[in-house]
């Protein structure tokens, strides 16, 4: 591996569930306590009535909710990779961004009624919130005067997002870039969306979302943040920023086997994976810990385990699995970015995330499942899954930052 | 890691596809946007006599589709048919992916407009448990998916059994540049032996009325070694160039028609080259990214 093409992590910022910051999504990752809680924003009566819901009262609700906890996150990560977000847009700063669709005001399209002209200020008012028009005010945020990028891969946007911004770094398209992902869906139409799809837990808050237990019944819907600054290992050093983490792989790949199932034996799973694998030059036996999409579905959960097990073969016992989404719940669009930081976190501490409310073992998921919480381990490499409906499937690999060479 | 440092492999394009107003190809694409009225209207925004079912031959997987991506997945199949890879079993699943831009879809959508009506109360007061009760039987099962930008990947992935790298850009005028750029790199690095870029756009991406016309447009790009092996003649080769020749800052522009135009713009210029071109890939790029704009 050329030296010059080594990406680094100098620079995190989160808003999720578990807290505002690094610092306290620390404290509640190493914790291992979960945090889906019954929904304080509205009671819709729906049978899905919790939610991983962000309880900083500096984010407001409604359609600007997913910009200001992205603001949040990008303020943060500037912050510690030294980045003076306030400086006048630099062309060599770029942003990869994933961004949640903008929700609904269903108030106030009730308040229209039929009244044709308040409801084109409605949908312009939401357009004010998409990608494109979100996506410069993002950049203004972070002085990102570079090429912006917004992709949207649906559940696996985070991942390819900042394995977008490793490629830009290897191909000098940019000296650094801010990637990360922000999504606001716990409003009552995106749950009623995702009820339609039969894909929600009914379960109680406490232990709605069980990632690969055998009674597992669907997933939890969570929002957030997260935001990394990436650069060169070169650049970092010139410029004296210490490395959080190193980012060493990334794949991406498609299941071409059905809009809302994924393959059962986890085909394009295993395809990312490897994929990713290859990109890092390592062998599956490299890799210390795996942060699972894990869902909590029964059908994605079994699936992912299939790919894991295809790729791992006969070492698939010797790796430490855990999803963090028990915890948080799904972020959908930022879901991985999200967890892209809580690996991090992990490898920086050298704690094996828990994976909360896993009770019994489910035989389609023979996986190496982190039970306990507190769990040390020296890690060097951890790999992150993203998947998506449409059979979107995205893996990174993250490294220890002296792990590289 | 792989690394950019060294020598990319030589890119070519193969296959080309535009589905406008005016008719398929490049050239109908020409005459619908010189006869665009400059500022007073979008013109003609409607695919007449386009069927998609001459291209996409499974009925049901045709139904399941909003007529933007029934666009995007037609003008993907055109372009497959250029470069000669229409046949089934021409193309190595694992080895091939997509890089579709898109604008994004309205949820304003006539059942939600229906089922709100409805959960407003004798009071005039909108009642939230009513709307989701209401919702759960009245509102599209699918009707998550539809409105997800990657589901123009996913169905086209679904019909041609791409298994490769995939993104999705919703950057705006830029999106559609940023296909060609992702899907060159992702081949130049050996990351897949071909890439389509796709973009459409389409009704259902109307905000407030405003009509926005129904173009496609599709590329495919492989590996030079890919192309010769199979005998295929490119329509151009593509080069990086130095990377300080890097577009400078793209703006997201939001519109819908934006992210097509982008990519639009960009085919046009590399078949007004003429065949067998060597054409500098981010010149290109900053071209298509201005003129979609």
């Amino acid at each position: 591996m050329s030296p010059s093409a080594a990406c680094v992590i100098t620079g995190a910022g989160i808003v999720s569930p578990l807290g505002t910051g690094l610092e306290a999504n620390r404290a509640a990752l190493r914790a291992g306590a979960g945090h889906i809680a019954p929904i304080q924003a509205f009671s819709a009566g729906l049978a899905a009535d919790c939610a991983g819901e962000v309880t900083d009262p500096a984010v407001p609700r409604g359609q600007e909710r997913a910009e200001a906890m992205a603001r949040m996150a990008l303020a943060e990560c500037c912050a510690q990779a030294g980045l003076d977000a306030g400086s006048a847009p630099d062309p060599r700063r770029a942003l990869s961004f994933a961004i949640g669709k903008a929700t609904v005001d269903l108030e106030a399209l009730a308040a229209a009624g039929g009244d044709a002209a308040a409801r084109a200020r409605l949908e312009q008012h939401r357009a004010h919130f998409d990608a494109p028009a979100l996506l410069p005010r993002l950049a203004r945020a972070c002085a990102a005067g570079g090429p912006q990028y917004s992709s949207y891969t649906a559940c696996a946007s985070g991942n390819d997002a900042v394995g977008l911004a490793m490629r830009l770094i290897q191909r000098g398209e940019a000296d650094v870039v801010i990637a990360g992902a922000t999504d606001a869906q716990v409003h009552p139409l995106s749950l009623l969306e995702f009820e339609l799809l039969s894909a929600l837990s009914h379960e109680p808050a406490a232990r709605a979302c069980r990632p690969f237990d055998r009674n597992r019944t669907g997933f939890v819907v969570g929002e957030g943040a997260a935001a990394l600054v990436v650069e060169s290992a070169e650049h970092a050093a010139r410029r004296g920023a210490p490395a959080v983490a190193s980012l060493a792989g990334y794949g991406s790949s498609l299941d071409a086997h059905g809009l809302t199932k994924c393959h059962p034996q986890g085909r394009g799973a295993a395809l990312a994976m490897r994929a990713a694998l290859a990109d890092a030059g390592l062998q599956p036996r490299h890799i210390d810990y795996i942060n699972a999409h894990g869902t909590g579905t029964v059908l994605n959960d079994q699936a992912e385990a299939a790919a894991i097990a295809a790729v791992w073969g006969d070492a698939v016992a010797s790796v430490p699995v855990s999803s963090t989404k028990a915890m948080t719940g799904h972020l959908l669009t930022a879901a991985s970015a999200v967890e892209a930081v809580l690996t991090a976190l992990a490898l920086q501490d050298g704690v094996l995330p828990l994976n909360l409310n896993f009770e019994q073992a489910d035989a389609d998921c023979r996986l190496n499942i982190i039970a306990a919480p507190g769990r040390r381990a020296r890690m060097r490499f951890a790999m992150s899954n993203g998947f998506g409906f449409g059979g979107q499937n995205s893996s990174l690999i993250l490294a220890f930052p002296s792990s590289l060479s | 890691m792989t690394s950019f440092t060294t020598t990319p492999r030589a890119v070519v394009v193969t296959g080309l596809a535009a589905v406008t107003p005016a008719g398929l190809g490049l050239e109908a694409y020409r005459r619908w946007r010189a006869a665009r009225p400059a500022g007073s209207g979008p013109g003609a925004t409607v695919c007449a006599g386009f069927d998609p079912a001459r291209y996409i031959h499974q009925p049901r997987r045709l139904r399941s589709m909003h007529r933007t991506f029934q666009l995007g997945t037609a003008a993907s199949v055109l372009a497959l048919q250029a470069a000669g890879l229409a046949a089934a079993g021409a193309l190595t699943p694992e080895k091939s992916g997509i890089a579709c831009a898109l604008a994004d879809v309205s949820p304003f959508t006539l059942d939600l407009h229906a089922v709100v009506a409805a959960a407003v109360g004798a009071d005039g007061r909108f009642n939230l448990r009513h709307f989701a009760e209401l919702g759960l039987h009245q509102l599209h099962p699918f009707r998550r998916l539809t409105l997800l930008a990657n589901m123009a990947a996913a169905h086209t992935s679904l019909l041609l059994g791409l298994q490769g790298p995939s993104y999705t850009f919703t950057s705006g005028a830029a999106a559609g540049a940023q296909t060609l750029q992702e899907a060159y790199w992702t081949v130049a690095s050996g990351r897949a032996e071909l890439m389509l870029c796709q973009a459409a756009s389409g009704p259902e991406q109307e905000v407030a009325d405003a009509p926005v016309a129904e173009l496609a447009a599709a590329a495919v790009l492989e590996s030079d070694e890919h192309a010769f092996r199979r005998g295929a003649a490119p329509v151009a080769t593509l080069l990086a160039g130095p990377a300080a020749a890097a577009p400078p800052a793209a703006a997201a522009v939001p519109g819908a028609e934006a992210p097509v135009q982008g990519l639009l713009a960009a085919l046009d210029e590399i078949e007004a080259r003429g065949a067998r071109q060597v054409i500098e890939l981010r010149p290109l790029l900053l071209a298509a990214m201005e003129r979609a704009v």
